[in-house]
């Protein structure tokens, strides 16, 4: 049975997806890095990541279901301030964990 | 009387990219039913071996900013979650209508929009598009 990637393991892989989506440094991405502010992402390359986030990890991702998780009914200001790489960890570990527990 | 405009510019290389990466993935997480039919019959023989078709990027390439420009005419106020294929994009000779479902349908009705419209402008680079929403 295979064990579930450690969140130092879900960044090392998500921070590959992004310097490939984004076409960015590796320095430029870090836990604290925000998307939309910090590494200037828009909203096609969220499409991008999130695409190839299922691609590994084999779940599917709806366009919403990030903002649901990230936060609704909050300003867009709040929403990009949140919307942190390492949120987008978590949100991994917490799919593979549902995932893992559904088995 | 017009209640909001939102526009998007989106670069064909982007769109290249992310045709060439994730192929019908793409293309089936952005386009309706009616508009994948439509993409189907234009391109069924393209194929992930053939070099990309420039049609083919630039079919997506309007959906995909005339999509984000009818988001952006709604003026949420804050983030609210919507699918791709909340939103038709049905193209006729100059200007593109829409229809629309679910969260972003509701977010129209409770503006009273009775009509959103636009059309998309194209040049070599990239992909222009404008949405206007009425509420009268």
């Amino acid at each position: 049975m295979s064990s579930l990637p450690s969140r130092d393991e879900i960044f090392i892989a998500l921070k590959d997806m992004v310097i490939e989506a984004l076409r960015i440094k590796p320095e430029d991405v870090k836990p604290e890095s925000r998307f939309f502010i910090d590494l200037n992402a828009e909203s096609i390359d969220i499409l991008d990541i999130r695409f190839r986030i299922q691609q590994k990890y084999k779940f599917e991702i709806e366009h919403e279901d990030i903002i649901k998780y990230i936060g609704m009914d909050i300003t867009a200001e709040q929403f990009k301030e949140r919307f942190t790489v390492e949120s987008l960890v978590i949100y991994i570990e917490f799919r593979l964990t549902g995932q893992a527990n559904a088995k | 009387m017009i209640f909001g405009i939102g526009i998007d510019i989106v670069e064909h290389q982007r769109i290249a990219r992310l045709w060439n990466d994730h192929h019908t993935r793409f293309s089936e997480d952005i386009l309706t039913e009616e508009e994948q039919q439509v993409f189907t019959s234009l391109f069924a023989d393209c194929s992930e071996k053939q070099p990309v078709n420039p049609k083919l990027i630039f079919f997506l390439a309007t959906k995909f900013s005339a999509k984000e420009a009818v988001i952006k005419s709604l003026q949420w106020p804050g983030v609210q979650p919507f699918a791709w294929t909340d939103i038709g994009i049905t193209e006729r000779q100059n200007h593109w209508s829409v229809h629309l479902k679910n969260n972003v349908y509701q977010r129209a009705a409770h503006l009273k929009i009775k009509k959103i419209y636009g059309t998309s402008a194209r040049s070599n680079l990239v992909t222009q598009s404008i949405a206007i929403g009425e509420i009268s």
